[in-house]
């Protein structure tokens, strides 16, 4: 057992923080919230740069071959800074690619993404905002050597920067068992009638719909097996949730050292409102939300990476994750007082995206049902 | 990272396993619950407790009952992975002892006089004796070092005025915190002591008089010891005079992450479980078929599963030689808190069954064993114990998050 860093993960860690610090500060952040693109230019090339772009990307195809876990601990900075941008999207793609992708799109893509020359996105869902099987509903019919693709994903964050979208279709008919007949396609957002309209959202975080008219795919760019792309894709809602986690729990952490620091200072009948019992208390259990979530977070990761079964691990911890990074932010604002409710105060940039996050790839109700089936029950 | 136990760790695990399997059949005491265990009366306390100490020998014949202690004292410095991970799978299999020694032992090595090592130590190697613990007073609960029992020396002897509480006083010895310097700030005025209480031939000392205290339900807990009297000869003394307090907060570096609670409530909901399994069988309602019913298992089931990532880290930390602090205070309110939820929560979805006592006959036989259903309201002691949710955490605040008091 060992539940600490290495050295060389420590030092990617204080890396990323300080990269973080220096080239995407606050300012950086709500800059960005303003902005149409969500992200500059500049700033995705310097991420690329660092190399966080071919992190888990082999030496052969331009990154340098680091682990899961590895990922995770960077996507534990990325939530901490609150950093803009796809780059979760474009690191979740790189891991579809790398785990069920052939020689050849490994060869096409992950140099492009490692390089920083493409962003990419996952477009899971559909309208109805479902995360199983029978949520995959866009229609895929097969006409030569294309598909040919009708219909729409909704809630695809950064659709409109990407310039690659993994994309689960249906390429026949749902029957009783609707895991059969799914099939992931790398789809190139270039292509002739692609529509991405931008939604507003409560964590800016450019949630996108993307519509899909007589767009064609080449069927070499099906990831995994045609028809079989369930197994597939489950996987990767797992790697999503689970990294999703990761990015939370730094967010988390940044939440309670900033509350803490608040209660601190902050006076009220003489004394740092920090001395009183009640606030204290409030404290002690965002600690133990954020220590919980961490370590029941990176066992779902390391088991994912390790490739042992992980099904209950990775959803105890999304659930978990989830429910207390609610609960953790409600607290957080009543320890602030009005302050932390204003958008002034940093506190609101944290809240809106745990809120997001909080549903993203599965909110507690989704993950406890995964729980309650790997239990057997 | 590495969330995997070593391979020694994995190794006593399946071996401590296949032992408590063929060794260990619950004979319909609750032996396991620790605070939110059910004792029913003094006599069924007694013979619980013979039954766990037959078991605990069979554990001193394998040389697993000091495996933590250190080889000086017959142990064998077991590493703390594979401390854990017999405690973990002793919970789980619902066996009645693991470790000895108890807290008494460690203070022994580090403070204890030579003669109480030599006369002391051997028997709580082979499970042969048991110490009452004199703590709590009264008016000195949470705020134990405000203890009022008082020791004057008198020639060879303290001589003993006060009153303890919270204990089972039923054993021939006691350690003891007693007060012997009034006038020093209170941590610095306290003395603790080994001491008979009673004699060769099971009568309580002169000046010892113990009453017995029934929780709500009637069910045997604790006692409250008064002394009048009672002289204790100074040799008693562990550690210096006046410095018993801090003789008391000895623990050593033995395993200390508390696992065995998540995997005590691990095992509680799997057998939960197939309790409902074979109600749904014999055609009464498919409860595990309801949304709610299983949204409330998966939820406990998850939250276990963080209170054992918390558990692996004071384990973990300790292994490399940390001294857990507000780690050790997380685990024992979120455990406590969970542990309520949970047995409150099973006895709610039983129904009438889950307030059922243990004590009505064969013919009311009880969900999953005789005293499930009884730990719900039993377990009200356990965020108090030990330590109330309150102290612990004031503990992570305070010390762990630096608020200031």
């Amino acid at each position: 057992m060992d539940l600490g860093l290495t050295e060389d993960q420590e030092m990617l860690r204080s890396m990323a923080r300080e990269f973080i610090e220096q080239e995407a500060p606050r300012t950086y952040v709500r800059d960005m919230e303003e902005d149409d693109r969500g992200i500059t230019t500049d700033l995705w090339q310097k991420i690329a740069q660092v190399g966080w772009l071919g992190l888990i990307v082999p030496e052969e195809h331009g990154g340098t071959g680091q682990s899961l876990v590895d990922l995770g601990i960077l996507m534990e900075e990325v939530g901490h800074g609150v950093l803009p941008g796809p780059f979760f999207n474009t690191a979740l793609v790189t891991v579809g690619i790398l785990d069920s992708g052939t020689d050849a799109q490994k060869a096409e893509y992950l140099p492009k993404i490692a390089n920083g020359d493409i962003i990419a996105s996952q477009a899971i869902m559909e309208p109805y905002s479902r995360l199983d099987a029978g949520g995959i509903n866009l229609e895929a019919k097969k006409q030569g050597e294309n598909y040919v693709l009708n219909g729409s994903k909704l809630f695809v964050e950064n659709a409109h920067v990407s310039d690659l979208l993994l994309v689960p279709v249906r390429t026949s008919k749902a029957g009783k068992n609707a895991e059969k007949g799914i099939t992931l396609l790398l789809v190139d957002t270039n292509s002739d009638g692609i529509k991405v309209d931008k939604l507003k959202t409560i964590a800016t975080d450019n949630q996108c719909e993307v519509t899909f008219k007589n767009v064609k795919v080449p069927a070499a760019n099906v990831l995994g097996e045609a028809n079989n792309g369930w197994d597939t894709l489950k996987l990767l809602l797992q790697k999503g949730a689970s990294l999703r986690c990761c990015q939370m729990v730094g967010a988390l952490q940044e939440v309670l050292d900033m509350t803490v620091e608040y209660v601190k200072n902050r006076v009220q009948f003489g004394r740092p409102i920090g001395s009183f019992q009640a606030i204290q208390h409030y404290c002690a259990n965002m600690a133990t939300d954020v220590d919980g979530s961490r370590f029941i977070t990176y066992q779902g990761l390391w088991r994912l990476g390790e490739e042992l079964p992980s099904d209950l691990e990775v959803s105890a911890a999304k659930a978990w994750v989830s429910d207390s990074a609610q609960r953790v932010a409600a607290t957080a604002h009543q320890c602030h007082g009005a302050i932390g409710f204003t958008q002034e105060h940093d506190l609101q940039l944290f809240t809106r995206r745990l809120k997001a996050w909080e549903v993203s790839f599965g909110d507690g109700d989704y993950h406890r049902e995964r729980v309650a089936q790997a239990m057997a029950i | 990272m590495d969330f995997q136990l070593t391979k020694e760790a994995q190794a006593i695990r399946d071996e401590a396993r296949d032992f408590v399997r063929k060794e260990w059949k619950n004979p319909g005491h609750d032996l396991t619950g620790g605070l939110a265990a059910w004792h029913g009366d003094e006599d069924n306390r007694h013979a619980g407790g013979e039954i766990a100490k037959e078991f605990a020998k069979k554990l001193v014949d394998k040389g697993w009952y000091t495996m933590h202690w250190p080889k000086e004292f017959g142990g064998e410095e077991a590493s703390i992975e594979k401390q854990l991970a017999y405690r973990e799978v002793m919970s789980y299999e619902d066996a009645p002892a693991s470790l000895g020694g108890g807290l008494v032992a460690p203070v022994l090595m580090v403070h204890g006089a030579d003669w109480m090592k030599q006369e002391f130590l051997p028997k709580l190697a082979s499970a042969d004796i048991e110490f009452s613990q004199g703590f709590s007073e009264p008016d000195a609960g949470s705020d134990l070092a405000g203890l009022k029992t008082r020791a004057v020396r008198d020639g060879d002897d303290y001589v003993i005025n006060g009153q303890k509480i919270w204990g089972t006083y039923r054993n021939d010895w006691i350690h003891i915190l007693v007060r012997t310097d009034p006038d020093a700030p209170k941590h610095r005025g306290i003395t603790y002591l080994l001491a008979r209480l009673k004699d060769e031939n099971g009568d309580y000392m002169p000046g010892i008089t113990v009453r017995g205290i029934p929780d709500g339900t009637g069910n045997h807990r604790w006692d409250e010891l008064f002394m009048e009297n009672w002289r204790v000869p100074a040799q008693s003394i562990i550690g210096e005079e006046n410095r018993g307090w801090y003789a008391a907060m000895t623990t050593l570096s033995f395993e200390r992450s508390n696992i065995g609670r998540p995997a005590q409530l691990l095992r509680t909901l799997e057998d939960t479980i197939d309790w409902f399994e074979g109600n749904s069988k014999k055609g009464t309602e498919d409860t595990l078929a309801r949304a709610e019913i299983r949204n409330r298992l998966a939820s406990w089931r998850v939250e276990v599963e963080m209170l054992r990532m918390l558990c692996y880290r004071v384990g973990w930390m300790q292994s490399q030689g940390l001294v857990p602090q507000r780690e050790s205070s997380m685990v024992k309110a979120t455990g406590d808190e969970l542990f309520q939820r949970i047995y409150r929560g099973i006895a709610q979805i039983m129904g009438g069954y889950g307030n059922l006592l243990p004590t009505n006959g064969p013919n009311y036989k009880l969900p999953v064993n005789d005293f499930l259903p009884a730990r719900g309201w039993q377990s009200i002691g356990t965020s108090i114990g030990g330590g109330t949710r309150e102290i612990q955490k004031n503990i992570i605040a305070q010390r762990g998050l630096g608020l200031p008091r």
